[in-house]
């Protein structure tokens, strides 16, 4: 019996496998789906209602559990996960601010996959999404043929994740019309949704345990459409901030850029000096804090970890495809014009002073580097 | 036999462990973490005084570098207690089952506590400081970092502060749902003997470790078949239990009686001293300083007095009431969001009563409706970051509780009591009755060190002590000072409570600023005040010290504002070196370098090609300046990097008008020998460059701040102005008037009459008085009101096709 089991767990291992690789990214709940399984399974903790895993097991799934080999998902402090799942358990929705790159939209995918098994019921915000994105829409042909049916009403994210008891996410809201996201007022709070064009018990759709909304805001976006008092009264906000750990970011960011670098075809990893200067250099221009003492202008582009990964990643493509090695600093300072400071013409003019005035006075072989390759640097 | 009771400073669960140990075994000696220096005087601890109290401990060590090590050592540490600390609790459990109790660690002014202010800080975070984060990667984490680092991980938890809570400030005993004190006590000697590992104690514990564990094998030895309790911070423990028991069998197998351990005083004619004074829950919070105790001692006060399991209702209450005052909005369903969070929190976290981080992070997840711009204050250790959520910032405060300590009547006066008497006495400023005047003249040394001391009255807040005149700024020109004396009931209870500050008038007065300092902020603008005071008070030392944070300041401020004003004062006191003394010269001599350094990096930074004339910035061009002419060698050198600044920065069309015009003025008035004329040139073609009527007046208005006298006398350029006011038409004329006012407002009279005398030479017009020319009956508005309508009343003109009317009608009136 024992055995049977078994080896039907490596089969749906293996099929998973298979859908895994088929698709260019596929959603948490197929990547990790054997890691749910294992969780399900052996999860004895008390469950809210409608949710697929408890709340211990869902946080283990977010920050890895190495007892049950669980990989750890994302560098976050455990309370803002704790604070988070908690929220999505009573009856606010949750509300994620932060800075872009800081891997709001990932927590969100994660925790709808862990809670409610699909991470796929997004809506993606934009100034151009109109309520019936959000909510339900009409299929026209069978609306003419047979009036305001069931059948004729096509369901937006919203309308299934309250029908069914699921998470529902929201991206970037605050890039929504107020009128959109007034819209959600009612689910919010009594959670249902009025469809008054059908008559009798569809007319109401009440929303099923489990339901409740992952909404993502951007700080950067603050004041593009500001959200309702009444509508933030209905969130719980959770800032997410970068990384505050040196050593944290920087594992991160190696292990990133590895996995990266070998889908790109490229076998060695970048040194450890390398990624120690861009970390640090990253760090450093975003907070404007430099470790040793004088305060500099931070960049007004977006210098997130995932940035960093991704120029850590064009530093390791250079280095192997041009040189046959592991990248250097100099690569360094050619990918930062082109991933950090995009074109803005004053970040270009920051970091050059910055590597002008500050990184000159480093010790360090690899600063030493970094200072000589500045003129790299265009225009 | 020796129970080592390894705890951890002001935790209320290990203050329950202690009194439960003590009251179990009945020891013959209860031996407490604490300063030995005091035993004799342990009474006087419990004298009924109102906790929070503190042992506050001085050295100053003879400033003459005669013989003996480390001399002019200063230093001021408190060992604070209050009504939950395990030291205190072992102190009055002790006295209360008869046991003698005794301190056994090292006095505060022993070299081992050298930079610690309190002596019951957690250790590991004050240990080590290391301004360098990247070392801590280079060098790798200590032992008990790993191993709490691994404990947090394996919990779930993201610091050491919640991972304690977590494991031992549940609720205790079987009725609450807790664990039994025994169970607690074998959990923190796990949890201690893995934190210390098999490390070795460093320079800093292993003398005091050494105490420790002599002073319990002196007990044991002194009281056979009785038991010893030793009180110490967890992280001795192991280490202690281990070296009592050697020191012990060393003796026991000598079969010599053993003596009780003594301490070696400090060098000989330094100053040093315990006192009781008052201490606040204000002070213990970990997030009113680096070097504080536990976070939150209000809440852990009512977790030792309540229970865990009550305390976090009362806390919410607290909280909410605390907010409420302060007007903010906190809505019946915002607490009922909170306290449901918190309780699942608990739930998921598996605790068996609300803890402290819960109750947090449910109040924070309810209550803040917006994104932050700082970390949750709980996340990390240390003062509250800057731009904190004014709201978090209440709710630790509530935390933290308002608890202020009271000293018994009975308690020894703390000497400065006397100092500030003997101080008034010897200069004859014995406060009487009634109010008399004071006037004091700085120029003799008499009344300079008779305004030192009111000046110190003043800073400690010693009621009585009024300056009614005197200089702002310790160069000021004025040297006298007027000051109003009298009598107050107050002054005695003032002085007593200023002692917090230090032991002697001096010290007082140097630890009120130092606060002063830690509470600035570290802003640029607040130091130089601090700097100034830290002169009137004659504090050398303090004012050296604040000169070390001004250049940390000036590494990090942003403003070329700032930066400047500092410059400008800093550079003044520089003139005024004796006021200092030789090291402050040498000190001041390197925040000056430096402040050029960051100023001339500022300079560089500032754009806005329409940005008005900021005077601010553009006096800092000129202090910068002056400095680079007038400073001391090591700046002077800066001279060619300076005028390469300026240069860029004088033809930068980002730059705002006036910085181009104050960078030209500092270039221009940096010439040496024939660059005079080359940059006279510069000068002239810039000015023509400026010519639009938005940007010429504050350009002028920068060049005239910085380099006025050489413009008065430039020909060449008054005729530039000249040409290119001329060429401006009516309306262009107006919008550029009121900056290019302003501009001219620089100059003081005379040399304004003497431009005006150019001029009117320019047009042939000599025979008009220049002094005419500056005097208007009518107000420049009116003016330019005027000139206004008659421009409009052109163009209306115009429209009608009647501009030859007009046209012909001014020529003749012209």
């Amino acid at each position: 019996m024992a055995a049977k089991k078994k080896s039907s767990d490596e089969t749906t291992e293996g099929e998973a496998a298979t859908t895994r690789d088929r698709y260019q990214r596929p959603p948490a709940e197929i990547l990790h789906a054997s890691e749910l399984d294992r969780l399900r399974q052996t999860d004895d903790g008390p469950r809210p209602p409608g949710w697929h895993l408890s709340l211990r097991a869902a946080r283990a799934f977010l920050l890895g559990d190495e007892r049950r080999q669980i990989e750890r998902k994302l560098v976050l402090p455990s309370a803002l996960v704790d604070r988070c799942l908690v929220t999505l358990a009573t009856t606010r929705g949750l509300m994620l601010v932060g800075e872009p790159g800081t891997a709001k939209s990932l927590l969100s995918e994660l925790i709808a996959a862990a809670v409610s098994g699909t991470s796929t019921l997004t809506i993606q915000g934009g100034a151009s999404t109109t309520e019936d994105q959000i909510k339900y829409s009409w299929n026209y042909a069978l609306l003419v043929n047979e009036g305001p049916t069931l059948r004729a009403l096509v369901p937006a994210p919203l309308y299934t994740g309250m029908k069914l008891g699921k998470i529902v996410r929201f991206e970037e809201i605050t890039r929504c019309p107020l009128e959109v996201q007034d819209a959600m007022l009612s689910m919010l709070s009594d959670r249902v949704l009025a469809v008054p064009e059908l008559e009798g018990e569809h007319g109401m759709l009440y929303a099923r345990e489990g339901f409740n909304v992952i909404a993502t805001a951007n700080t950067r976006d603050r004041g593009v459409n500001e959200m309702s008092a009444a509508l933030k009264r209905r969130f719980n906000f959770e800032t997410v901030f970068p990384i505050l750990d040196l050593r944290a970011e920087m594992e991160l960011v190696r292990e990133q850029a590895k996995k990266l670098l070998e889908r790109s075809g490229v076998p060695i990893a970048p040194p450890e000096s390398v990624i120690e200067v861009l970390v640090t250099t990253f760090r450093e221009l975003r907070t404007g804090e430099v470790h040793d003492g004088n305060a500099i202008e931070r960049l007004s582009s977006v210098m997130s970890t995932a940035e960093a990964v991704s120029v850590a990643h064009a530093v390791g493509v250079r280095g192997w495809f041009l040189r046959g090695d592991g990248g250097s600093p100099a690569d360094v300072v050619e990918c930062l014009a082109g991933t950090a400071a995009k074109d803005n013409a004053d970040d270009l003019k920051k970091i050059r002073r910055y590597l002008e005035q500050r990184v000159g006075q480093r010790q360090g072989e690899h600063w030493k580097q970094l200072y000589e390759a500045r003129h790299l640097l265009p225009g | 036999m020796l129970h080592v009771v390894g705890i951890r400073h002001h935790s209320p669960a290990c203050a329950r462990l202690v009194a439960h140990v003590i009251d179990r075994v009945r020891p013959a000696h209860v031996l407490i973490e604490g300063p030995a220096d005091m035993n004799e005087r342990i009474d006087e601890l419990l004298l009924g005084h109102a906790l929070p109290v503190a042992i506050f401990t001085f050295l100053r060590e003879n400033d003459e570098p005669a013989a003996g090590a480390g001399s002019g050592r200063r230093h001021a540490s408190w060992t604070p207690f209050c009504a939950y600390s395990p030291e205190w609790i072992a102190v009055t459990e002790g006295r209360r089952v008869g046991a003698a109790v005794r301190f056994c660690d090292l006095p505060a002014w022993h070299e081992a506590f050298e930079g610690r202010k309190n002596r019951y800080a957690d250790p590991g975070e004050s240990e080590e400081p290391s301004d360098d984060p990247n070392a801590r990667t280079v060098k790798g984490p200590r032992a008990s970092t790993r191993y709490a680092e691994a404990l947090c991980k394996r919990y779930g938890v993201d610091d050491v502060d919640t991972l304690w809570d977590h494991l031992f400030e549940g609720p205790v005993g079987a009725s609450s749902g807790g664990i039994s004190l025994d169970e607690l006590a074998s959990r923190l000697e796990i949890y201690f003997e893995h934190l210390r590992g098999d490390e070795p104690g460093g320079p800093r514990d292993a003398p005091r470790e050494e105490l420790m564990s002599r002073y319990a094998a002196w007990a044991a030895l002194d009281a056979p078949g009785r038991d010893v309790v030793l009180v110490c911070g967890g992280f001795h423990a192991p280490f202690v239990k281990r070296r009592a028991a050697e020191v012990q069998r060393a003796f026991e197998a000598d079969g010599e009686s053993m003596p009780v351990p003594t301490i070696a005083p400090p060098a000989q004619g330094a100053r040093f001293g315990s006192y009781l004074v008052p201490y606040t829950y204000r002070r213990l919070d970990a997030f009113a300083g680096y070097d504080a105790g536990m976070p939150s001692p209000g809440f852990y006060e009512l977790v030792f007095e309540r229970g865990a399991e009550h305390a976090a209702e009362r806390l919410v209450e607290i909280a909410v009431e605390r907010l409420r005052k302060k007007k903010q909005l906190v809505s019946t369903a915002d607490l009922i969001a909170a306290r449901t969070l918190a309780e699942a929190l608990s739930a998921m976290r598996g605790h068996a009563a609300l803890l402290r981080t819960d109750i947090l992070d449910a109040l924070a997840s309810a209550l803040v409706k917006d994104g932050l711009d700082a970390p949750l204050p709980w996340s990390r250790r240390g003062p509250l970051a800057p731009r904190t959520d004014p709201l978090l910032v209440e709710i630790v405060r509530a935390l933290s509780g308002e608890r202020e300590g009271k000293l018994d009547a009975r308690t020894p006066r703390p000497p400065l009591v006397f100092d500030v008497e003997a101080e008034l006495e010897k200069h004859g400023l014995t406060p009487t009755a009634e109010v008399r005047t004071v006037k004091l003249s700085l120029r003799d040394d008499a009344g300079r060190a008779a305004s030192r001391v009111l000046h110190r009255l003043a800073v400690l807040a010693i009621p009585g002590f009024t300056r009614a005149s005197g200089p702002k700024w310790a160069t000021d020109a004025v040297l006298d000072e007027s000051w109003s004396i009298a009598r107050s009931t107050e002054q005695q209870p003032a002085m007593i409570e200023a002692s917090i500050w230090g032991a002697t008038l001096e010290a007082a007065a140097l630890g009120r600023l130092e606060d002063a300092l830690v509470s600035s902020g570290g802003r640029v603008g607040p130091l130089t005040e601090i700097l100034g005071a830290a002169v009137f008070v004659g504090i050398g030392g303090l004012a050296i010290q604040i000169i070390d944070r001004v250049e940390s300041a000036i590494a990090n401020e942003h403003s070329l504002g700032e930066v400047g004003s500092a410059v400008s004062r800093l550079f003044d006191l520089f003139l005024h070196g004796e006021l200092l003394g030789a090291q402050g010269a040498v000190s001041l001599e390197r925040v000056l370098a430096a402040a050029v350094e960051r100023g001339l990096w500022l300079l560089e930074g500032v754009t806005g090609p329409s940005a008005p004339l900021d005077e601010r910035e553009v006096r800092a061009v000129a202090a910068l300046r002056d400095l680079i002419v007038r400073g001391p060698a090591s700046i002077t050198v800066e001279r060619a990097h300076a005028e390469g600044v300026f240069a860029r920065r004088a033809v930068d069309p980002a730059a705002p008008p006036s910085i181009r015009g104050a960078s030209l003025g500092a270039l221009w008035s940096l010439a040496q020998g024939s660059d005079g004329e080359e940059r006279e040139q510069l000068a002239i073609a810039a000015t023509k460059g400026a010519s639009l009527p938005s940007v010429i007046g504050d350009f002028l208005g920068g060049l005239f701040i910085v380099a006025r006298t050489e413009a008065l006398h430039a020909e060449g350029l008054i005729a530039a102005i000249d040409e290119v006011l001329v060429a401006l038409g009516d309306h262009e004329l107006l919008v550029g008037l009121p900056s290019m006012r302003l501009a001219f407002s620089f100059f003081p009279p005379r040399e304004r009459e003497a431009i005006a005398k150019k001029i009117l030479a320019r047009h042939g017009q000599s025979q008009i008085s220049p002094h005419q020319m500056l005097k208007l009956r009518v107000a420049t508005d009116d003016v330019a009101a005027g000139l206004r309508m008659d421009a409009d009343a052109l163009a209306l003109a115009k429209r009608f096709g009647l501009e030859d009317t007009l046209d012909a009608g001014e020529e003749t009136a012209s």
